[in-house]
């Protein structure tokens, strides 16, 4: 516990920028602009969810806020510094199977430690495996768990590098609904304990308003803020809060703006590609 | 909370470890001795029906072929020959064909200059260059050795280079993201990776190899099963032929069978 949660350190780091950013793509010889003049500031510790329906470039921004691609124009700034290629300050979970399959649950979480030339990375290792209730299978290959499992162990890797970012991609999209509602409040558990800064992509309106302080929807054609919505819900959350009558006036004002967009690219579809 | 739930939920299925093997397996052995039964008893009414040993010779006289061909010490010697030949030939070609495929997977531009020229030379049967082979290495072991290690080299190219290019970039990325240079990556990512491809395209290597070196010895050798056969055809002794048969089969499902249990311990994860 002592050693997991040091929020003044954290507090102060994680400022994500994102200035003007644009990314292209080349597709069959011809530049497909995915994103175009996304401008958005995360505070140190704040959960912002990027909802938008498919091909609205929310994983194009969170793979430029990764390093992961390159900016065609503008840039992303963490605390000051310039993104240019992956880095520690960003952990990253993915949507699936991102666990190294070669690995056991342990050395998989132990990784960045190890990257980072710590001598006790597997005790860290078997504390993050143990917080996110996976104690008990640390020998245990990807192979072996379940995929809600797997996830979980992504989810200790990337917290288990302690960097100040999470970056989290639909990592909870290929589950089943069950698990899916557990894990997000295992998450949240997780957020309220570490003060991450966490940017969570998804596509899930529930998702989004449920997890995030702030929901950014993205809009299609190119990938674009459409609007943002301050989700003002108590903390901590727990599910019985789905149910509640401001929950619903939230769901109701972002889900119009989602099916605009959704129709957009539904009937563009045809032509688009 | 959550996470006691999450437990409860979960926990049921499969525990690490091992299962316990030995139902399962007793099973298989029943029903490979019921195939091996069937086969034999088949070929032993052909046998019969037909009633000459030198068009088709029974199983027994197979068996006092083999024996008379151990006794005499002949089969360890062409057992021995043709294994160094295949040994030699599939090292050779393990040596050459990893570290191409998995470079060339890796630097794919110098994968786009190479590749065109090995898919020319891969429909070439191995047979087909014995004549060069000859050529080159006179009738001797050095023959047999390129040979064989043509046979297993495009297999074991071919494979490893498949698993080369197909290593999952989100794995790149999230080990690039935790910190790993491109060495790190290189040595913990992308070899790993690839190396179940890599020890399947070995297995199938050292098969082809096994296949080439008989084909080699029929036409080209002084020693080996495959010269044996060939001895023994001139002789019209039909069941030393079928005796060296069977010793290839033999030898050729246990070097797979052998490779198969080698891959199961250096990739426990892979067969989890």
């Amino acid at each position: 516990m002592s050693a997991v949660a040091q929020p003044s350190v954290t507090l102060r780091q994680g400022r994500i920028s994102l200035r003007h950013l644009s990314v292209a793509f080349t597709a069959r010889r011809r530049p497909l602009v995915a994103v175009e003049n996304v401008s958005l500031e995360v505070e140190p510790g704040e959960f912002v969810a990027l909802l938008g329906p498919s091909g609205c470039g929310k994983t194009t921004v969170l793979n430029a806020v990764a390093g992961f691609v390159p900016p065609s124009a503008g840039e992303v700034v963490i605390d000051g510094e310039r993104v240019v290629a992956p880095s520690r300050r960003c952990g990253v979970v993915f949507q699936q199977n991102s666990a190294f399959p070669w690995m056991n649950a342990l050395d998989n979480v132990a990784f960045g430690p190890r990257m980072q030339g710590l001598v006790n990375a597997r005790e860290i290792a078997a504390r993050y495996l143990a917080q996110v209730g996976l104690k008990g299978f640390e020998e245990a290959y990807p192979a072996m768990l379940s995929g809600g499992m797997r996830q979980r162990v992504g989810i200790a890797r990337a917290l288990a590098s302690r960097a100040p970012i999470l970056l989290m991609d639909e990592p909870f999209g290929a589950l089943d609904a069950m698990t899916r509602g557990l894990l997000q409040e295992q998450l949240l558990e997780l957020w309220e304990r570490e003060q991450k800064t966490v940017l969570f992509v998804t596509h899930d309106v529930d998702e989004a308003i449920f997890l995030a302080g702030r929901v950014v929807v993205m809009g299609v054609r190119p990938g674009h803020i459409r609007e943002e919505f301050s989700v003002p819900l108590p903390r901590p959350r727990r599910h019985v809060l789905r149910h509640s009558p401001a929950y619903a006036r939230i769901h109701a004002a972002i889900s119009a703006v989602i099916r605009e967009e959704s129709l957009k690219s539904f009937e563009e579809e045809p032509h688009g590609h | 909370m959550a996470i006691e739930a999450i437990k409860s939920l979960e926990l049921s299925p499969r525990p690490p470890g091992r299962f316990g093997l030995a139902g399962p397996t007793l099973r298989r052995w029943a029903a490979a001795g019921l195939g091996m039964g069937i086969f034999l008893a088949l070929w032993l009414v052909f046998a019969l029906l037909k009633g000459n040993a030198t068009l088709l010779p029974a199983p027994a006289e197979v068996v006092r072929g083999l024996v008379a061909l151990g006794a005499s010490g002949v089969l360890a010697a062409d057992i021995f020959a043709s294994l160094r030949r295949v040994f030699g030939g599939f090292f050779l070609a393990g040596l050459l064909a990893v570290p191409l495929g998995l470079g060339l997977a890796y630097f794919r531009r110098a994968g786009a200059v190479v590749l065109p020229v090995i898919n020319l030379l891969r429909p070439i049967p191995p047979i087909a260059w014995i004549p060069l082979a000859i050529l080159w290495f006179g009738l001797g072991e050095g023959s047999a050795f390129y040979i064989t290690a043509v046979a297993a080299f495009f297999p074991i190219f071919l494979t490893t280079y498949d698993g080369g290019t197909q290593v999952d970039r989100q794995h790149i990325r999230a080990a690039a993201s935790l910190g790993a240079g491109s060495g790190i990556i290189l040595r913990s990512i992308y070899l790993p990776a690839a190396a179940p491809a890599v020890l399947t395209g070995l297995r199938i290597g050292l098969g082809q190899a096994w296949m080439a070196v008989v084909t080699a010895e029929l036409i080209a050798a002084q020693s080996g099963l495959g010269f044996r056969i060939q001895l023994s055809r001139l002789n019209l002794e039909t069941a030393e032929v079928i005796a060296c048969m069977a010793v290839i089969g033999i030898l050729g499902a246990s070097m797979t069978g052998l490779l198969k249990l080698l891959e199961k311990r250096l990739l426990p994860w892979h067969h989890a």
